[in-house]
C-alpha cells in the first residue's frame, strides 16, 4: 500500500499544482469581495498540503507486503474495452448508431465475453435495433443517423 | 390537519394512472440495479435521467426516487442468495443472510429482509411527513454562513466515514471541488478552466462523471478479474418467517429503522453507515453474540430495516435544505434541478405536488416493492444467472446512450470513459468515489455560501463562529477532522509511555 500511496500522492501534488498554476491566472478579488479564483486557489493550495503530507507519511512508514496492482491477462481485456467506447464515441455521428452499436456488441461480446457466434449475431442485431426503437422512436431521443442514413 | 390534507393531496396526485406507472417502473427498475452487481443506484438513477426530461416533473421525481429507495430492497437478494452485495448498503447483509441461505433457510432470510425492509421504509416516511415542513422553517432561517457550515459537515462527515486514511477521502473531495468550479463563475460571469471548449462553458456534467466513476469503472474490475458467480442452488421456499423468527426479528427492526433513518438524515451519512451501525448495535443487544456471522436473522432484519429507513432519511436534506447527503441524492438534486425545481425550504411552499407526490409515492412504492420482492424472487433470482459476460455490453451500452442523450455530444462520451478510468485507478489505489461526487454537487452551492458570507461580513471568517447554527455545525466538522489525529497522538503516547 505504502508504494501505491507515494504513487498517487505525487498524482494529486501534480494535478493541485495544475490547479493552482490555473487559479492564479483567475481575478483572486479580496476576502471582503472573492473573485472567481478565490475557491480553486484556496482548494488547490488545500489539495497540495495534503498530497504533501500524504506522501510525508508514507515517507516514515515500512514497507509493506506488495500486493499485485493489475490482474494477469485482465489488463488487456480492459484496454481493449476502453479503446472500443473511445472508437464508438469517436464515430458514432460519422457512422450512425445502428451501424457503430451493432459492431460494439458484437466485439465485447465477440472478443471480451468469448460468446459464439450464432448468439452475438442474435445479440448484436437485437440490441442495436432494439435500442433505436425504444429511444429513437418510442422516447424521442436523437440519435446520430450517420452517411449512411441510419 | 394541516399535514394530513397535503399527505391525502399527495395521494390524489400519485393515484393518477401515469404516476402510478412510473412509481411501478422505479420501484422495478430499482429492485433490478440492487439485484444486479456492479450497477447502483446513482448510476441508474444518472442512465434514465434523460429519458424523463420529456416527462411531467412530478412523475419523472416518482420514478427517480423510486429507483433509489427501490435499490435497497433488492440489493438483499444477491447478499443473500449469491453472497455478493448488489448495494454497498447490502454489504452487511451477507454475513447473516448467505449463512442462513447455506443452512436451508434462504425463504425466511429474504422474506424477513423484505418485510423488515417495508416496515422500516414505511415508518420513515411517517417521520420524514411529519419532521419536513417543521425542518423546512427552520431552514428558512439558515443564511450563507448555515448553508456553507452544513456544506462543509457534510464533506467531512462524509470523508470520516470512508474507508481507509481520512486524508485520501479529503484529497478527493478537493478534486470534486475542482471540477465543480470548471465553466462559468456564477457571481462575476467569467469562465474557469474551460480552455476555449464550448462543452465546459456549462461546467462538466454530473451524469458522465457519476456514470464513469461508478459504472464504467466498476464493469472494468469485474471484467479484469473475471468475476464468476456462483449461485448458491438451493429451492428458496417458505418466504414468510416464522413466529419465532418475528419474535427474534422485532426489536431489531424498530431499532434498525430509528439508527437508520436518523444517520440518513445526516448529510454524508446514508444508508451504508445505517447497515453497518445496526448490525454491530445487534450485535451488542444480543443474546448470543457469539452466532452472529453463522445465520442470525436479526443480523439480517436490522441491517436491512436501517438502510430502508435511511434511504427515506437522507429525502429530508434533499427536499428541506436542497442538500444531498449521499451520492444517489446528489445525481436527484441534479435531476431536480434540470426539471427546473429549486429543492429547500422553499420547496414545500411553491411546489407542493412534487414534494407531497414523492412523498406519498414513497408509501405506494413500499407497497409495491413488498410485492415485487417476495413474489417474484424466482426472476430476480433468474437475472443474477444470465452470464456476466452477456450482461456487461449491455450495461456499457446503456450507459453510452444515456451519456449521449443528454446533450447529443460525444464529448460527454469522452468525458465519461475518462472518468471511468479515473474511477478505475482510484478503486486500485483505494480512494472513494462518493466524496469526490458529493463535492462536485456541493461545490458551486458552497463557493456562494462562502463568497456572500464573505460580503456580508466585510472579509471576517469569523462570520461562521459567531451565528450559534452556523458555529455548531463547524464546530462539529472541525471535531470530526480532528479526531483521526487525535487517536495517533493517543496512540503515540501510548506506546512512549509502554
Amino acid at each position: 500500500m505504502r508504494r501505491l500511496d507515494l504513487r498517487s500522492s505525487l498524482f494529486w501534488m501534480v494535478v493541485s499544482a495544475i490547479t493552482i498554476f490555473l487559479s492564479s491566472k483567475l481575478p483572486f478579488g479580496g476576502f471582503a469581495s472573492p473573485g472567481a479564483g478565490f475557491l480553486p486557489l484556496l482548494v488547490g493550495a488545500l489539495m497540495f498540503l495534503l498530497s504533501v503530507s500524504l506522501l510525508m507519511q508514507q515517507l516514515f512508514k515500512e514497507e509493506e507486503k506488495r500486493r499485485a496492482l493489475w490482474a494477469k491477462g485482465g489488463t488487456v481485456r480492459v484496454i481493449l474495452i476502453l479503446a472500443s467506447l473511445i472508437f464508438y464515441g469517436l464515430f458514432l455521428e460519422k457512422l450512425g448508431f445502428i451501424l457503430m452499436t451493432f459492431l460494439l456488441m458484437g466485439f465485447l461480446l465477440l472478443a471480451i465475453g468469448k460468446i459464439r457466434k450464432p448468439v452475438v449475431l442474435l445479440l448484436s442485431l437485437v440490441s442495436s435495433l432494439g435500442c433505436y426503437g425504444v429511444f429513437q422512436l418510442w422516447l424521442n431521443v436523437q440519435l446520430p443517423k450517420g452517411i449512411f442514413g441510419f | 390537519m394541516e399535514i394530513l390534507s397535503s399527505v391525502l393531496h399527495g395521494f390524489q396526485i400519485v393515484l393518477d394512472p401515469a404516476n402510478l406507472f412510473y412509481c411501478f417502473l422505479g420501484c422495478l427498475v430499482g429492485t433490478l440495479v440492487g439485484v444486479l452487481p456492479g450497477l447502483g443506484a446513482p448510476a441508474a438513477i444518472a442512465l434514465l435521467l434523460p429519458g424523463t426530461f420529456r416527462m411531467n416533473p412530478v412523475s419523472a421525481t416518482i420514478m427517480l426516487a423510486g429507483i433509489y429507495y427501490g435499490s435497497m430492497y433488492g440489493g438483499s437478494t444477491t447478499s443473500i442468495l449469491v453472497n455478493i452485495p448488489g448495494e454497498t448498503a447490502s454489504v452487511v447483509t451477507c454475513l447473516d443472510g448467505y449463512q442462513m441461505a447455506r443452512k436451508g433457510r434462504a425463504g425466511p432470510a429474504l422474506g424477513m429482509a423484505a418485510f423488515g425492509s417495508f416496515i422500516a421504509g414505511t415508518l420513515g416516511i411517517f417521520i420524514l411527513v411529519f419532521l419536513s415542513p417543521p425542518l423546512a422553517r427552520l431552514a428558512i432561517r439558515f443564511g450563507p454562513p448555515e448553508y456553507f457550515s452544513l456544506m462543509i459537515l457534510g464533506l467531512t462527515i462524509l470523508t470520516f466515514l470512508t474507508k481507509g486514511p481520512m486524508i485520501k477521502g479529503l484529497i478527493v473531495a478537493c478534486f470534486g471541488l475542482i471540477l465543480g468550479s470548471i465553466g462559468t463563475d456564477a457571481i462575476s460571469g467569467s469562465y474557469r478552466f474551460t480552455f476555449n471548449q464550448l462543452i465546459f462553458y456549462d461546467g462538466i456534467g454530473l451524469v458522465p462523471v457519476t456514470m464513469g466513476l461508478f459504472g464504467i469503472s466498476e464493469v472494468l474490475l469485474q471484467i479484469e478479474e473475471g468475476v464468476k458467480r456462483d449461485i448458491f442452488e438451493t429451492r428458496v421456499k417458505g418466504l414468510l418467517p416464522t413466529l419465532k423468527d418475528w419474535m427474534d426479528c422485532k426489536w431489531a427492526i424498530i431499532r434498525g429503522t430509528i439508527i437508520g433513518f436518523f444517520l440518513g438524515i445526516l448529510p454524508g451519512g446514508g444508508a451504508v453507515v445505517a447497515s453497518f451501525t445496526s448490525y454491530a448495535l445487534e450485535k451488542k443487544f444480543s443474546k448470543h453474540p457469539e452466532k452472529f456471522g453463522t445465520g442470525v436473522i436479526e443480523g439480517v432484519a436490522g441491517p436491512e430495516s436501517a438502510n430502508n429507513a435511511g434511504s427515506t432519511g437522507a429525502f429530508i436534506p434533499l427536499l428541506t435544505l436542497g442538500l444531498p447527503s449521499n451520492v444517489a441524492t446528489a445525481v436527484l438534486l441534479g435531476a431536480l434541478m434540470i426539471y427546473g425545481l429549486q429543492p429547500g425550504p422553499l420547496l414545500i411552499k411553491n411546489h407542493p405536488d412534487v414534494f407531497w407526490g414523492v412523498i406519498s409515492s414513497m408509501y405506494v412504492g413500499n407497497v409495491m416493492l413488498l410485492i415485487l420482492n417476495l413474489p417474484l424472487i424466482g426472476i430476480w433470482v433468474k437475472f443474477l444467472k444470465i452470464p456476466y459476460a452477456i450482461l456487461f455490453p449491455f450495461i456499457l451500452l446503456f450507459s453510452l446512450i444515456g451519456v449521449y442523450s443528454l446533450n447529443n455530444s460525444v464529448a460527454e462520451i469522452i468525458i465519461m470513459v475518462g472518468c471511468g478510468i479515473l474511477g478505475y485507478l482510484m478503486k486500485k489505489f483505494d480512494y472513494e468515489g462518493a466524496p469526490l461526487i458529493l463535492a462536485m454537487v456541493l461545490g458551486p452551492m458552497m463557493e456562494n455560501a462562502l463568497r456572500q458570507s464573505l460580503m456580508i461580513s466585510r472579509g471576517s471568517f469569523l462570520i461562521f463562529f459567531g451565528r450559534p447554527i452556523s458555529l455548531v455545525l463547524f464546530g462539529t466538522a472541525i471535531i470530526l477532522l480532528l479526531l483521526p489525529l487525535l487517536g495517533k497522538f493517543r496512540r503515540k503516547v501510548a506506546i512512549a509511555e509502554s
